[in-house]
């Protein structure tokens, strides 16, 4: 006897059972055995860098990483070891900070000209200390480090903030935070890059600030206050698990932490803001303005939104005669009347750069309120060339 | 206790742009659905790695955009993201030497020829990856987001732009398909192993 799939009607066909259901999941594709761990490791890489979307092609970094991962973190740390001696810095900071500013061009750059603070205030309550480490300022950017000690020899596997404020002292104005760092630190404070659950009872963490926003040009420092918690949680395992239980987890002080202290202000900054206009796709965008401070690079550009229903994002790609500019750091949206704006953050060293740049804008997305998959897409190319003075 | 875990999901991305180890808790939620999807559509295993690599790099790196939109589902999202990658990457298949049509591109498993592959999957489970590669797209996709991927409904819905209706009467009809299939195979087999002995 045959079993021919067409002597049957749709209505006479089975239900199939539940096992079925997982029978077919089962047969998914299995990856071997190694390369979850693999790619966890250079996807905590490529956090850390947070390097421009089109810097790195995905399979090259993939395939070289796996040689070369490992060289060139030591190759990392031990040229900015040689950097800090052959500039003569008074700057005296952790390894983990170090290996922090090596993933940030910005950084990096103004590190090696000198610029920084190292604070080291601390505070201690019920256990846990809060020092304040190191910070920078310039026209773009105001970058601190701060570090949280838990417990000694306690095995926490997050120590991190909820809270976390950076304000002018003298006018109150809250400082926008636009990224940070962390990372749980080693036994010889070196910053903890594995995909395996680590613990420990000490972290680091990098917060950067907006300053462009802030009418800086009148001080040669800010004045400023630190208000962050602390806390500790020590999982046997990481699961994922209802907020509540997380939150019911944490143990740390009541109160925030307080630091008052100033930080010289880098006042060192290019800009150039001729608009200018390119058209492709019927839509017309304009580049605003670029500006370029020590440590971070800004690219504003606007367009009228092809639907004004949706928030609009760009797809930029900002070039030198020395290749393309690296740290796309990312974007803030705005409106400016009818138009839509963004205004890009590259965290990259290119003040001493005085050749000819390009910004080509290659797509533009619209992002609507039916959630991440709810966009419309035009590809185009928005050529601008240019010469920041 | 959904809602829960869909908050605790929610809160884990706010913070996994900025703090390794919630990114880490996410990666490490998701890395074997999303490989699961990925390597049912891309058969060349390196192409398939580099696929699922690209796939994470660029949820890295739009973590800090999607802060602040609230997406309905992270994990459709995510999958959003896997789908164009996979759409990427035949893309420029076809723009290559090797050109192979976006539309005709075959799935993963009709085009498994490795035997020592076949073996280590399970004669079981390469049936099904047969069969499932053999249904219309439209069913094909459903069905791994639905078991490869384990989205939800609505979900599966947000990825291919579809209403969540629609993906339920595909899901019912290519299950229905597959079970009938699976079942007159095994009925076959059967009857061939007992006329053998």
């Amino acid at each position: 006897m045959t079993h021919d799939r067409f002597h049957h009607s749709s209505e006479e066909r089975t239900q199939p059972p539940a096992e079925f259901e997982s029978r077919i999941a089962r047969s998914a594709p299995q990856p071997r055995e190694d390369f979850q761990a693999e790619l966890a490791g250079q996807l905590l890489k490529a956090f850390a860098q947070r390097r421009h979307p089109r810097s790195i092609p995905a399979a090259l970094l993939s395939r070289q990483s796996r040689q070369y991962g490992r060289l060139s973190w030591r190759a990392a740390a031990v040229l900015i070891a040689i950097l800090m001696i052959g500039i003569g810095t008074v700057i005296a900071v952790s390894s983990a900070l170090q290996q922090f500013i090596s993933f940030d061009a910005g950084l990096k750059a103004i590190y090696e000209q000198g610029h920084g603070h190292e604070i080291g205030s601390s505070q201690t309550q019920d256990g846990f200390t809060v020092t304040l480490e190191w910070a920078y300022a310039d026209g773009n950017r105001l970058t601190l480090a701060y570090s949280i000690a838990g417990h000694p020899g306690t095995p926490y596997t997050n120590l991190s903030s909820d809270q976390y404020t950076l304000t002018l002292r003298d006018t109150g104005t809250e400082i926008p935070f636009i990224q940070g760092m962390s990372s749980l630190l080693d036994a010889n404070g070196e910053l903890v890059i594995s995909a395996e659950p680590v613990t420990s009872d000490r972290s680091l963490h990098i917060m950067t600030h907006d300053l462009s926003a802030i009418e800086t040009s009148s001080r040669s420092s800010l004045d400023l206050r630190l208000e962050v918690d602390a806390y500790g949680i020590t999982l046997q395992q990481r699961t994922l698990m209802p907020i509540e239980a997380f939150n019911a987890m944490k143990e740390g002080p009541e109160e925030l932490f307080s630091f008052d202290f100033s930080v010289a202000l880098v006042n060192e900054q290019r800009v150039f803001d001729t608009a200018l206009t390119a058209s492709d796709q019927d839509v017309t965008v304009s580049l605003r303005r670029v500006s370029v401070s020590p440590s971070q690079t800004r690219v504003v550009v606007c367009f009228l939104p092809p639907d004004p229903a949706r928030q609009w994002t760009a797809v930029p790609v900002l070039t030198t005669a020395e290749g393309e500019v690296q740290g796309g750091g990312g974007v803030r949206t705005f409106m400016e009347g009818e138009l839509a704006c963004n205004d890009y953050t590259y965290f990259s060293g290119m003040y001493d750069y005085t050749g000819a740049w390009r910004l080509e804008v290659t797509e533009l997305i619209g992002f609507g309120s039916g959630g991440g998959s709810d966009q419309q897409r035009i590809a185009g190319s928005w050529v601008f060339d240019f010469v920041v003075p | 206790m959904e809602d829960d875990l869909r908050q605790y999901e929610e809160d884990l991305v706010r913070r996994a742009a900025d703090d390794p180890a919630a990114f880490r808790q996410l990666y490490e939620h998701y890395f074997r659905r999303v490989y699961g999807y990925v390597a049912s559509r891309i058969s060349h295993p390196d192409d398939a790695e580099d696929a699922v690599s690209e796939v994470f790099l660029r949820v890295v790196r739009h973590l800090p955009r999607l802060r602040g939109q609230h997406p309905a589902s992270f994990a459709a999202w995510l999958f959003t993201i896997a789908r164009n990658t996979v759409t990427d990457y035949y893309r420029r298949q076809a723009s290559s030497e090797r050109a192979v049509a976006l539309e005709a591109a075959p799935p993963a498993a009709a085009l498994v020829r490795d035997p020592a592959a076949l073996l280590i999957d399970g004669e079981d489970r390469r049936r099904l990856r047969e069969m499932i590669a053999a249904l219309p797209e439209r069913k094909r996709e459903v069905i791994m987001l639905k078991y490869y991927a384990g989205l939800r409904n609505q979900e599966i819905a947000a990825v291919l732009q579809i209403r969540e209706r629609t993906v339920a009467a595909y899901l019912s009809r290519a299950l229905e398909e597959l079970y009938e299939k699976y079942t007159c195979q095994e009925a076959e087999q059967k009857e061939v192993a007992d006329h053998d002995s």
